[in-house]
């Protein structure tokens, strides 16, 4: 869409040698191969490194993604199915270039340090418009509307940082209040200056990384699009086809038939539907042209199990 | 087997055969010791993860009705991490540090009173709710560290608003003992430890995620419904699918859509746009 080539996601800050391979960054292991999930940039060096404040706002996710990031606790979902998870940055955050030498095939394409603090807050029957920001989560404490839960996550910056954040961090009770509020405005103004004038005895950590979608594409199509929608738009085809026992052969057919594929567009000028078909039969079922996908039927049955 | 990797969390890390008997900072290196890296952490907790960081004996024990666990976990580590990966694969990370650790299992507790500790504590005032309470130091020398033993003494406590205000007050005083361990050269003792379940990288499940949101958009259904979707599928006992559909993939392909929030509902024109990705040889 557009000029949309690389998207952004929080991880956790370990990187290390998985599977022989190393510099692995082992919040994505899973979603690519680790050759291609590598960290090869230098981190930012404490003495002449600059970083800047981040902006203060709330990301909504849910519980899986608070455990990606390092967040120890649970969703109690005996308390309430209705729950919003969300956290926010109170960071300065620095970006990182990957090496000249970065290998094409690494979906890494840069990476942000930061010295601060991640804080998750999860709550309990508060209607998710409310929980997109941090005074309306403690506006609903204060009218005593559901209940909060928040944890905070230290991200590099050593002890000098405990300091800094005494008040948030013995309010061990965890509820979100205004007071949190307050605590957090009172934080990030003394954190600025020390992370920002201050940090030569702080080591940064990894915080996010960039991710190109052009590349992901190219990965999951076995190097037939560079198009991430391409790439959805083939595979859905070849799944749906695949699930009614169509052969490739015949699923080629049926795809060149009138108003079968779609034409290209200004976001693809050369869609490949035909190729990122065959690649899903031949690489993802690992069948023949002629033959029929029928014993796959379990493996098809849980690919296509959003739609069933 | 297991595989013992000495990992730095930012640079690219060697094998090292590691002999965990060995303290750090007992190394060649004249590295000065850090206690770089923090950890304050108060979470509510499954039984499963408590049994998993070795409280075991506190998550079986013979209660009746609803269990609720939590964790109050404070600790300065070094930056020496020990990656050990199992046959499974999963990866315990272990840090060296020094800090403590109070669980806590409350029942006859009610759920709207479970979420953070400040109702726990709460409902054990009024006389509702029973608790509890295990905690450990993490130290090298106990001695040395005379303040972070005394942790011990809550151990019999019941855990209520006195309890509260003393623990706050004591990780307080962690912290400042915190600032003179470098100086006093206090050293790290096995501390701390996260447990990772990194998935295998299987095209499959990523044909899966990538389904998952066009379906999604083409039902005009925000990325959060990813949660409601697998909450409905473990109800019905399907626990497989958080091992299968990758959030992270699914967000590439909500914002490839044009759609980079979480919880806002596609607009009109990108549902129109995943209609025709579903609908292409349906």
């Amino acid at each position: 869409m557009g000029s949309f080539t690389v998207f952004t996601v929080p991880v956790m800050p370990y990187v290390a040698t998985f599977d022989g391979v190393e510099d692995v960054v082992l919040s994505l292991v899973g979603i690519a191969p680790t050759q291609n999930i590598r960290m090869t940039a230098e981190k930012p060096d404490p003495v002449t490194a600059t970083y800047q404040k981040a902006d203060l706002k709330v990301v909504q996710t849910n519980a899986s993604v608070l455990g990606h990031l390092g967040f120890p606790g649970v969703v109690d979902l005996r308390v309430s199915t209705k729950v919003s998870c969300s956290y926010m940055d109170l960071l300065a955050t620095r970006k990182v270039e990957m090496p000249p030498g970065n290998d094409k095939n690494n979906l890494i394409v840069g990476a942000t340090f930061g010295l601060g603090f991640r804080m998750a807050i999860i709550a309990y029957d508060i209607d998710a418009n409310t929980t997109s920001s941090f005074s309306g989560i403690a506006a609903s404490a204060k009218l005593k509307l559901g209940s909060t839960n928040y944890q905070i996550l230290p991200i590099g910056g050593g002890l000098t940082v405990l300091e800094k954040a005494r008040p948030l961090i013995t309010n061990l009770a965890g509820e979100f209040t205004i007071e949190t509020l307050e605590a957090i405005g009172a934080v990030e103004y003394a954190l600025a200056d020390l992370y920002i004038n201050h940090h030569e005895s702080m080591t940064a950590e990894l915080v996010s990384v960039d991710i190109d979608i052009d590349r992901l594409a190219a990965l999951y199509s076995g190097g037939q699009s560079r198009d991430y929608m391409s790439v959805m738009q083939g595979q859905s085809y070849a799944l749906q086809q695949a699930y009614r026992n169509v052969s490739l052969v015949e699923a080629i057919e049926h795809g060149n038939a009138a108003a079968a594929w779609p034409v290209p567009t200004d976001r693809d000028p050369s869609p490949n539907y035909e190729a990122i078909t065959k690649d899903f039969y031949s690489r993802i079922l690992q069948l023949k042209p002629d033959q029929k996908p029928a014993h796959l039927k379990e493996s098809l049955t849980n690919m296509a199990v959003a739609g069933l | 087997m297991w595989k013992h990797v000495h990992v730095d969390s930012l640079t690219s890390s060697k094998e090292n055969p590691v002999d965990s008997k060995k303290p750090a900072g007992d190394a060649k290196d004249e590295k000065p010791l850090r206690y770089g890296s923090v950890t304050i952490s108060s979470a509510c907790m499954s039984a499963n993860s408590m049994i998993e960081i070795g409280y075991g004996d506190l998550a079986k024990g013979s209660v009746a009705g609803d269990v609720f666990y939590y964790l109050i976990d404070v600790s300065a580590c070094t930056g020496d991490i020990r990656l050990e990966e199992a046959p499974d694969r999963s990866l315990t990370l272990k840090k060296m540090g020094i800090g403590f650790r109070v669980a806590i299992a409350a029942w006859k507790l009610d759920a709207s009173a479970s979420t953070n500790l400040g109702t726990v504590a709460a409902s054990v005032e009024l006389g509702a709710a029973q608790t509890s309470i295990q905690a450990t130091a993490y130290a090298n020398k106990i001695s040395q560290l005379g303040m972070i033993a005394e942790i011990s003494k809550f151990n019999s406590r019941k855990f209520d608003a006195s309890v509260i205000k003393e623990l706050a007050e004591y990780v307080s005083r962690f912290t400042t003992l915190l600032g003179t361990a470098e100086k006093e050269k206090i050293m790290p003792t096995p501390c701390f430890e996260i447990r990772l379940h990194p998935k295998k990288y299987n095209p499959q499940h990523i044909v899966a995620s990538n389904y998952f949101a066009v379906v999604a958009i083409d039902n005009a259904k925000p990325r959060s419904s990813l949660d409601g979707w697998l909450v409905a599928k473990a109800d019905k006992k399907e626990d497989q699918w958080p091992g299968i559909i990758s959030p992270v993939v699914v967000q590439a392909a909500y914002e490839c859509f044009g759609e980079p929030g979480y919880n806002q509902s596609p607009k009109a024109a990108n549902q129109k746009l995943a209609n025709g990705v579903h609908r292409l040889g349906a």
